[in-house]
């Protein structure tokens, strides 16, 4: 399909993250170098929140990120269909992070206090309620969950078309339950918001 | 899934995460030139970088901090441990950790740090240990050769 079929055409924002990303890939094994470079400024966004929800220290994600293209260039030729980029990228980025994670065995110490401290009180004025929900208020709601459903509503946040068979294995769940969890988190979540008179 | 059957509460999350933990200054960048400075007709093993720590060996100022930084791959570990020497020079000890059983004679190696000003080898000793006295501080990268017909073994780039 060509690029100006789809330019045209209404998309979310998210929709357009998988759509561009297999464009470029579709350019860059045509052959055109500097696809590469705008697939990497597309996707390297969703591949950091992926590997940081599987909670790899700064450095160590950061490693995992240029890991994940490096193992690209040498084995993109796996992925036929450019559609599946996005999938192939998120599958080897979650098991670069999964190894580095259960080789490091030194106790992890918490960012939660470093991250808060980052955030504003409030998000700028936006309509619906959600939106307007401070970021800090909000992190307080989203860290009363388990860290199951932390990682897992972070993972499907950046992801709308989850590989669930792949994290079911890193989180160490049926792969079955996976989406019935995830329903399951999100309810945790707004109950939570609303309990607090957020929502 | 289509975005609009997306919960809302979702895109929140995904905003708050975008917020709280961004995408570190720099990061796109250093991928662009670690796949730029990648040679692809050579066969390595990835190390990842598992852990990457400051360490302050006086109590003066930050110029005494000493990094530690720890990579693996299947089969190997790499310690580093790099100390300021003089202004923009380090000096980097490392050690090499197979984690396979030692059966017969390992095969020699040679470290060679890979940097933007060129490129320095040392060999790696009995004991896994190899030293850069003297090398520049930046964007540095670090690949075990082998003389044998092992697997040869190569970090990511890293900043020292």
């Amino acid at each position: 399909m060509a690029a100006s079929d789809l330019e045209g055409r209404p998309e979310s924002a998210e929709t357009s993250v998988w759509v561009r990303a297999a464009r470029c890939f579709e350019r860059w094994q045509g052959g055109e170098a500097a696809a590469l470079d705008e697939l990497v400024r597309i996707m390297t966004p969703v591949l950091w929140h992926t590997i940081r929800a599987y909670g790899l220290a700064q450095a160590a994600a950061e490693d995992a990120v240029q890991n994940t293209w490096l193992a690209l260039v040498r084995n993109g030729h796996q992925v036929t269909e450019s559609a599946a980029i996005g999938g192939w990228l998120l599958t080897t980025a979650r098991r670069t992070a999964w190894r580095a994670k259960s080789s490091d065995t030194r106790a992890m110490p918490t960012e939660d206090a470093q991250l808060a401290a980052g955030l504003p009180a409030s998000a700028a004025a936006e309509t619906s309620a959600l939106e307007q929900l401070g970021g800090s208020v909000l992190w307080e709601h989203v860290r009363g969950l388990d860290e199951r459903c932390q990682r897992l509503i972070r993972i499907v946040a950046f992801d709308d078309r989850p590989d669930y068979s792949g994290i079911a294995k890193d989180l160490g769940m049926p792969i079955g339950s996976i989406g019935p969890t995830r329903r399951r988190c999100l309810d945790k979540l707004r109950n939570s918001l609303e309990k607090g008179g957020q929502l | 899934m289509n975005a609009s059957e997306r919960d809302p509460l979702l895109d929140a999350v995904r905003r708050l995460y975008t917020e709280l933990d961004p995408v570190p200054e720099g990061l796109t960048e250093r991928v662009l030139v670690a796949l730029a400075v990648d040679d692809l007709d050579l066969e390595f093993e990835l190390l990842t970088m598992v852990h990457r720590s400051q360490q302050l060996a006086g109590v003066r100022n930050g110029d005494d901090q000493k990094l530690v930084l720890e990579f693996t791959a299947p089969g190997l570990t790499v310690m580093l441990r790099v100390s300021p020497v003089d202004g923009d020079l380090r000096r980097i000890d490392g050690w090499v950790t197979r984690t396979t059983d030692g059966k017969g004679e390992q095969p020699e190696l040679t470290a060679s740090l890979w940097q933007e000003a060129g490129t320095a080898t040392a060999p790696v000793g009995q004991h896994g240990r190899f030293e850069f006295a003297s090398v520049p501080a930046g964007l540095s990268r670090l690949d075990l050769v082998s003389t044998g017909d092992d697997p040869e073994f190569r970090t990511t780039l890293f900043e020292i």
